[in-house]
């Protein structure tokens, strides 16, 4: 039973098309760096099965595929920004403290769950604040699907064990949900807590709009854009491109100027146009990865709502399942 | 009043570490200076002025002396006098998180991190109705659904401080998550996530629905594990070795900011509140096996002179009823309702 565990998660990451597999039971570093360290704390437990047993998706489309097959050439990516905190309610400097969302915010993460209700998710990254992680499992409770999401856990090995599955049909109703740092909101400093005002008084306004609107300038002790950016986009090519490339739809819940760092990444945007590109709260961005590529598609429209929005044919087919199988 | 303010916090916060790095003993541990180097953020937390890291390293050379002192008498006043705002009296409120999306399916969850339902917001949202109650500190496990009834809890809590979560997991975490306005820290209520308060681990019952654990293993079996006090499910926890490792957590690290004065909220599951209730009324086995705690009603007690007193659950602010609060928190309750411009208590 316990081999049969992480499988799918083995699956999901080393297909038999993908050109790393040649060591079939271990994570290749190159091209596709993987090194998420729960999966391969897991893989570790499950290494000597993973070459004997074939790759099943049993987890990542409601019909099943063949085995042997990649699941997709093609995968959706859905970004959402989380809605209001108390903090910007309040008009605070955010960055990394922990701030939880108001009402506001919670509204905003249902409703942007509607928006993505028809749309699959195999696989959640978050960043490691709460603001996110519950705009995440908020959206996710409006999703037609009706699978579960799960945070895991790799702080130790006592969180990993103790967060441990143990039915294999329960792991394939899961979305596994990846909290990473990586996409925390832009560091903020010695401004963390401080009103735009306390921060104008102590350090001019001047200086304030220039660690505001700046690529490359950082406020005291804290993170420009560009540093920002480059742990976010590293994280994005290392652990999340490597699973669109795999067909796993993914779901990004995570801060502004994480966001659009990554944006800038898929949109290959100058340093110019992503300081004054703004992302919607709660609006989410959906992504089409194929053949390499990233086509942006735009923000979908609610259940409810009157658009006429051009979904591939694949997320159409999605969705006729999802309402033929009235479950 | 602030150097022995900040050596509770010092002394809960370093206790707290030493507990995940040791994981064991409630003995006395020296504390190395560096520990404390980097916990000078947190007692900003529990104290009104700044801090000068002087003023913690001679404290802490201190600590191991005095520790046992305020072990062992909880209700001794260890605050000199000038400290008029403390009391002698603290509220501890207890909420049980809500329905998980694996209680509506009907599997055993036990560690697994599985979120909220709607209906487990709404509950959460609705055991709000503390808001009378003051909060100074909060105690979640580090499960999802436990952390977000807090949050939600409070977002309708009268004083509208805002819970800001810690981070201790590294060093990384604790200097990106500082805050810096003397202002804002006194309008934060901190959160502190402890794996300690988590539901009691089922092992390879997790993810498991009634019928195909009966099945894999036997109804009586099953039967057993669930209903019994010292057996475990395979690789799992019984209800004792759960309540051990709550209850321990508990007394070092939550009944000494109660000793302090501070109003505290735990928001945890099942086991390891029925685990701390059986602590504060002193249940036994047999007694805490059939204890049912309802889920997302918050159950409030009162700390003072070292005993806890079950005040039972608080009404709702619209809710007609007798509740007979302490006249502390009715003096409390009456300045919510005359400023509106909250006094910090």
């Amino acid at each position: 039973m316990a081999t049969v565990v992480s499988h799918h998660l083995i699956s999901s990451i080393a297909s038999p098309h993908s050109p790393s597999n040649s060591k079939a039971s271990l994570f290749p570093k190159e091209p596709f760096n993987l090194p998420i360290k729960f999966r391969q704390n897991r893989f570790k437990i499950e290494a000597t099965t993973a070459s004997q047993t074939p790759v099943l998706d049993p987890l990542l489309s409601p019909s099943k595929t063949t085995p042997h097959k990649k699941k997709s050439n093609e995968a959706s990516l859905i970004l959402i920004r989380h809605g209001e905190s108390l903090w910007n309610e309040k008009n605070l400097f955010t960055g990394c403290v922990d701030v939880p969302l108001t009402e506001k915010g919670v509204a905003e993460a249902i409703q942007a769950g509607k928006r993505i209700s028809t749309i699959p998710v195999d696989l959640i990254f978050t960043s490691s604040l709460i603001r996110a992680q519950m705009t995440a499992m908020l959206a996710m409770t409006q999703h037609r699907c009706k699978k579960v999401p799960i945070i895991l856990h790799d702080e130790n090995e006592k969180a990993q064990t103790w967060s441990h599955v143990f039915s294999e049909e329960t792991r394939k109703q899961s979305i596994p949900v990846v909290a990473a740092w990586q996409l925390n909101e832009r560091m903020y400093g010695e401004l963390q807590g401080l009103n735009k005002e306390e921060t104008a008084e102590r350090y001019g306004t001047q200086q304030v709009h220039e660690w505001r609107r700046s690529y490359h300038i950082p406020p005291p002790k804290g993170e420009s854009l560009e540093m920002c950016a480059e742990r976010a986009v590293a994280y994005f090519e290392d652990n999340i491109q490597p699973e669109l490339a795999l067909g796993n739809n993914v779901l990004i819940a995570a801060h502004g100027n994480s966001l659009r760092s990554i944006i800038m990444y898929l949109d290959k945007l100058t340093s110019q146009e992503v300081t004054s590109l703004e992302l919607s709260t709660g609006l989410p961005l959906l992504y089409i990865f194929k053949d390499r590529k990233f086509m942006r598609r735009g923000s979908p429209v609610g259940p409810t709502e009157a658009g006429v929005y051009a979904y591939t044919k694949r997320l159409a087919q999605y969705r006729q399942k999802l309402d033929e199988s009235l479950n | 009043m602030s150097t022995a303010m900040s050596y509770q916090s010092i002394y809960s916060f370093v206790s707290q570490q030493s507990s995940t790095i040791s994981q064991s003993s409630r003995q006395p541990l020296l504390l190395p200076t560096k520990c404390l180097k980097i916990d000078s953020s947190l007692c900003y937390y529990t104290s009104r002025r700044k801090r000068n890291l002087s003023k913690i390293e001679t404290i802490s050379s201190q600590i191991s002396v005095s520790y046992n002192t305020t072990l062992l008498s909880p209700s001794k006043n260890i605050i000199p006098d000038n400290s008029q705002k403390k009391s002698n009296e603290a509220a501890l409120i207890l909420i049980r998180h809500g329905e998980s999306l694996w209680n509506a399916k009907n599997l055993f969850t036990g560690c697994v991190d599985v979120p909220l339902t709607e209906k487990g917001v709404e509950e959460a949202i609705e055991a709000g109705k503390i808001s009378n109650i003051p909060i100074d500190v909060i105690f979640t496990s580090s499960l999802i659904r436990a952390q977000m009834t807090a949050v939600l809890a409070m977002i309708q809590h009268r004083r509208k401080k805002v819970p800001i979560i810690l981070h201790n997991e590294s060093d990384q975490a604790k200097s990106w998550s500082q805050v810096f306005s003397e202002e804002t820290k006194d309008q934060s209520v901190p959160v502190i996530p402890a794996w300690q308060l988590n539901e009691r681990m089922y092992g390879e019952l997790q993810g498991l629905n009634k019928q195909e654990t009966a099945e894999r293993y036997g109804k009586q079996q099953v039967h057993e594990w669930r209903r019994s006090y010292d057996i475990p499910p395979p690789k799992g926890e019984s209800l004792e070795m759960c309540a051990e490792r709550a209850v321990a957590y508990f007394e070092e690290n939550i009944e000494p900011k109660l000793a302090a004065g501070k109003n505290v909220m735990i928001a945890a599951h099942g086991n390891s509140l029925r685990s701390i209730i059986m602590s504060l009324d002193k249940l036994t086995c047999k007694e805490v096996i059939s204890l049912e705690l309802s889920t997302g009603i918050p159950l409030l007690y009162i700390f003072k002179d070292g005993k806890f007193m079950k005040r039972g659950s608080p009404v709702g602010p619209t809710k007609a009823g007798v509740y007979a609060y302490t006249k502390r928190l009715a003096q409390y309750r009456q300045k919510l309702d005359e400023s509106s411009e909250v006094i910090c208590s």
